[in-house]
């Protein structure tokens, strides 16, 4: 069955012939409005000489946006420079781009593209898991770019077109004034690796970031340690064997020859008159002497200055699937684990359901039996999968994470009922108690949104169940689920 | 007995003075002291003197600063030759310096070789010094590192040095400034002991070293008659070493290139002159035990008579004018017949007259000699030391230089005779001996 599609940027450089495809036309737009189903397209028709790059950055970026479109075989048949990357290929032959598009198309059918579409994570993962495990996703070296290397594929996939759009003719689009703070791609696929959706292949490079604005163009300067300024220079230390003077070498210096300004003998040989101890410099604007002149990373996006080893340093891999991206893939669901318990003491929510169904028989009976539940939810505005992306989410919420398991003692039995939302019961402990607790935690949660700038937002809520609900019996599920959404 | 050699002392030093008869017994018995030492001594005088009126007029340094390539010879001498690099790189110098580090036999010299290029590293700290290391991997002899560096040469003054030297900061300053007369071709350095106060035997050759070389070079210099331009630490101009082709191949290729520079200084329209700078210092170890002095000196000593048996033809007033074949002369005479002269005379007087006459004959020569040297040595530390103090400090030694020369002169009887026997400069140290075995002479 032929499904292959083309687009035509100008009909009369085309390389292949109408009655190859199925159909053919000259935007995404007007392909997403005919199709029903994923199809393999071509793009045909490209003119090198006319702004080409823009239209096809264009091109690809509202292509890989299609809700239906984004993970499906795309072939260019001219190479079109750096660009190249956000196709599957340069191919000029039907049968080829038919064999290989094919291939593609089956495992795409597997899932349900339409239901992953939805996060970032897994319009990515879906394309990866069409395209087989061998599939690199390899870095581009583009040093006009601010972050260096991108992965083009995964920069118009995540919704990064910014990105590509700062590096390729920015004039071609509106400027976006958004400030770099944004992910990159690079970043993107670095915290993917380390939640295990990819597996890291060859090391490509090693890139070092402005811990500020996340960029990587960077001038390394060496400056003044004392007033940070960069006008300074040498000077070579004399050491007077006679008198033991130590002094730069210019106070030595009298005509060709050098005479101690102090004991006033001449030095004529190293080693036997004189030595120079050490070369220091001397700040030309606050006449400040030192030893080392500190060096620094000047960035050239932010013009923060940053000591070496400030600098955020991020491995560039070649990334392929692993397994389980495969399977999230598979299932819809990524399942990145924000969530603030994971120990021992953290169990799955059923248990915890049934626990807590059993505490509330046993409370019945025994009036001393007494619990209080406290729930954590953490809050964001945007959907929590874009947030964990932010750079300091992540080690926000860890740091939090590693607190409240402080505060919680070995008795008390934690679960993650969704991503967001962590129970705790404490057993043998009356209302004021758990106030208590949720008060700390609270306070701690505060750190989560200054560090996060609001983004993100923790709230605690303490709950202790009235006994008469213990007569209806499992209610545990029912009764958490509404409070949950109660707050 | 004491006696004796008392009263014939008086008779010889003391009576002269007053009674004219005498003076036939000195004229009679001090041939060689008399007719030679003391007319050569006085020219000696003569030509510093001369020196130091023409140094005083001499106005401010001009501002002439030629690039210059100084060749490091080295071989086997390891971590000493980081001295010698350091110094050439702490000239004073505002003129481009490169420095061309000669390694003979890298391949079994690696230690050397390794810290040459340690002291690579060194020149990016200094402003217009470069260095290359030349790594010869063939050993071929002292000569033919210094024909290798002069294929890497860009400088318009090439520095000939060898790897154990050192010099004073203000070397270059001072040599280049005689390369402003276009007459000058070549400035033979001065050279002194670095390890004097080690040994006594370093302590004499110090004074050695200064008595005839920083002294009588300074003297000769005046009148063009260097006799040798020392191969440890040679300055030439680089159109001269190519009008000569280099070094020649075998010993004593220093007393050999002057020699060869010389044979212009007669039929060339355009004067050529060889200046000796007392102010170009280069330090240098000498051999710290006497056994070890001799061995040198056996070795040195037997370039004169090599030389001449080399160069004969071209020996001649025509060639190198009057003054220096006379120079020479001299000098072959120092070398070569005074020390005959010597060595039959101490045994003559011996024969022919008793022993208290004989000995007091030769304290006579012996304080001939002391005077002498004592009278040279504290006008060659007022008028050209650069280090009064020091040299002073060794004045000590002094009476006892005499003793000392007389050694050197008997041993240098012995080099000659082994140059003549045994064809010494065949067994030298400066190359190997498959080389020396292809020279010509």
């Amino acid at each position: 069955m032929n499904k292959l599609y083309r687009i035509t940027l100008d009909a009369t450089k085309t390389l292949l012939a109408t009655e190859d495809f199925v159909q053919t036309f000259h935007s995404v737009e007007e392909l997403t409005k005919n199709i029903t189903e994923p199809v393999i397209v071509v793009v045909d028709g490209i003119n090198i000489a006319d702004c080409y790059e823009a239209k096809i950055l264009k091109l690809v970026c509202n292509f890989r946006k299609s809700k239906l479109l984004y993970a499906c075989p795309l072939y260019f048949t001219t190479s079109v420079g750096e660009l190249d990357y956000c196709s599957d290929g340069i191919e000029n032959s039907k049968s080829e781009i038919l064999a290989q598009g094919n291939v593609i198309l089956d495992r795409l059918n597997l899932l349900s593209i339409e239901k992953n579409s939805a996060s970032s994570d897994l319009r990515l993962l879906t394309f990866l898991f069409a395209r087989g495990e061998e599939y690199l996703l390899k870095p581009q070296l583009l040093p006009s770019s601010p972050w260096l290397y991108q992965y083009m594929t995964a920069a118009l996939l995540g919704r990064f077109c910014n990105e590509l759009h700062r590096t390729f003719s920015s004039n071609c689009y509106e400027n976006d004034k958004s400030n770099h703070k944004e992910e990159s791609s690079v970043q993107w696929l670095n915290y993917l690796l380390n939640h295990g959706l990819l597996v890291e292949k060859q090391l490509v490079d090693r890139v070092r970031y402005c811990p500020y604005c996340m960029t990587g163009n960077l001038n390394f300067i060496d400056m003044c340690p004392l007033c940070g300024s960069i006008n300074f220079s040498k000077h070579k230390m004399i050491h007077c064997f006679t008198c033991a003077n130590v002094a730069p070498e210019e106070e030595f210096q009298k005509g060709y020859q050098l005479v101690c300004p102090r004991c006033k003998s001449t030095l004529r040989h190293i080693g036997v008159d004189y030595d120079r101890p050490l070369e220091s410099y001397q700040c030309n604007d606050c006449h400040g002497k030192f030893i080392e002149p500190q060096i620094k990373a000047s960035c050239l996006n932010c013009q923060e200055k940053s000591s070496a080893e400030d600098l955020i340093a991020r491995p560039i891999y070649n990334y392929a699937i692993s397994a389980k991206g495969m399977r999230a893939a598979q299932l819809g669901d990524v399942n990145l684990e924000i969530a603030l318990f994971d120990d021992k003491r953290n169990v799955l929510p059923l248990y915890f359901y049934q626990m807590i169904d059993w505490m509330l028989q046993m409370k019945q009976r025994y009036k001393d039996a007494e619990f209080t539940l406290i729930c954590i939810k953490i809050i964001s505005a945007k959907d929590l999968d874009e947030v964990a992306y932010l750079p300091k989410a992540n080690d926000v919420i860890a740091e939090l994470s590693v607190r409240v398991r402080e505060l919680v003692r070995n008795t008390d039995i934690t679960t993650n009922t969704s991503k967001n939302v962590s129970w705790v019961m404490l057993p043998r402990t009356n209302t004021e108690g758990g106030e208590i607790l949720a008060a700390r935690i609270e306070n701690l949660a505060q750190m989560v949104s200054t560090e996060t700038n609001s983004q993100i937002r923790v709230a605690v809520k303490c709950f202790s169940i009235p006994t008469e609900q213990a007569q209806q019996v499992p209610i545990a599920e029912k009764l958490l689920t509404e409070y949950e959404a109660g707050f | 007995m004491l006696e004796g050699i008392l009263f014939h002392l008086y008779n010889f030093l003391v009576l002269p003075f007053y009674n004219q008869g005498y003076m036939t017994v000195i004229l009679l018995f001090l041939p060689m002291v008399v007719f030679f030492e003391l007319p050569w001594n006085l020219f000696i005088f003569l030509g510093l003197f001369k020196y130091v009126l023409r140094r005083k007029q001499e106005g401010s340094r001009i501002d002439f600063f030629p690039s210059v390539s100084c060749i490091v010879t080295c071989y086997n001498e390891g971590r000493e030759i980081e001295k010698t690099v350091l110094s050439l790189l702490e000239q004073l110098y505002p003129g481009k310096l490169q420095i061309l580090l000669v390694i003979d036999g890298a391949y079994i010299n690696k230690s050397t070789l390794k810290v040459a290029e340690e002291l690579q590293k060194l020149a990016v700290q200094y402003n217009n010094r470069t260095i290359s290391v030349i790594p010869k991997w063939q050993r071929g002899g002292v000569v033919s590192s210094s024909n290798l560096g002069l294929n890497f040469v860009t400088g318009e003054i090439v520095v000939k040095v060898d790897g154990d030297s050192s010099f004073d900061n203000n070397m270059l300053e001072r040599v280049t400034r005689h390369f402003v007369d276009p007459e000058v071709v070549a400035v033979s350095g001065c050279l002194r002991v670095r390890n004097a106060a080690d040994t006594f035997c370093a302590g004499f050759q110090a004074i050695e070293y200064f008595n005839s070389i920083q002294l009588s070079k300074t003297a000769l210099s005046e009148f063009n008659m260097v006799n040798n331009i020392s191969g440890a630490f040679g300055i030439f101009r680089r159109s001269l070493l190519n009008l000569v082709e280099g070094w020649d191949a075998g010993t004593a290729e220093d007393l050999d290139i002057t020699l060869r520079i010389k044979n212009y200084f007669n039929n060339r329209k355009e004067k050529f002159r060889i200046v000796f700078d007392p102010e170009a210092i280069c330090f240098t170890d000498v051999p710290e035990t006497y056994a070890k002095f001799f061995k040198q000196r056996l070795r040195w000593e037997g370039d004169y008579p090599y030389i001449i048996g080399k160069h004969w033809r071209s020996i001649a007033p025509s060639m190198m004018g009057w003054a220096n074949f006379n120079g020479l002369l001299v000098t072959m005479f120092t070398n070569i017949v005074l020390p005959m002269m010597v060595f039959v005379y101490t045994f003559w007087i011996f024969i022919v007259f008793p022993a208290d006459y004989a000995i007091a004959l030769l304290i006579a020569v012996y304080s001939f000699y002391f005077v002498m040297t004592c009278l040279l040595y504290l006008l060659g530390i007022i008028f050209v030391s650069e280090r009064k103090k020091e040299d002073l400090s060794r004045f000590g030694l002094v009476p006892f230089m005499p003793m000392f020369l007389f050694a050197a002169k008997i041993n240098t009887l012995l080099a000659v005779f082994w140059e003549w026997i045994g064809k010494g400069h065949q067994d030298s140290s400066m190359a190997p001996w498959w080389v020396l075995r292809k020279n010509k002479f």
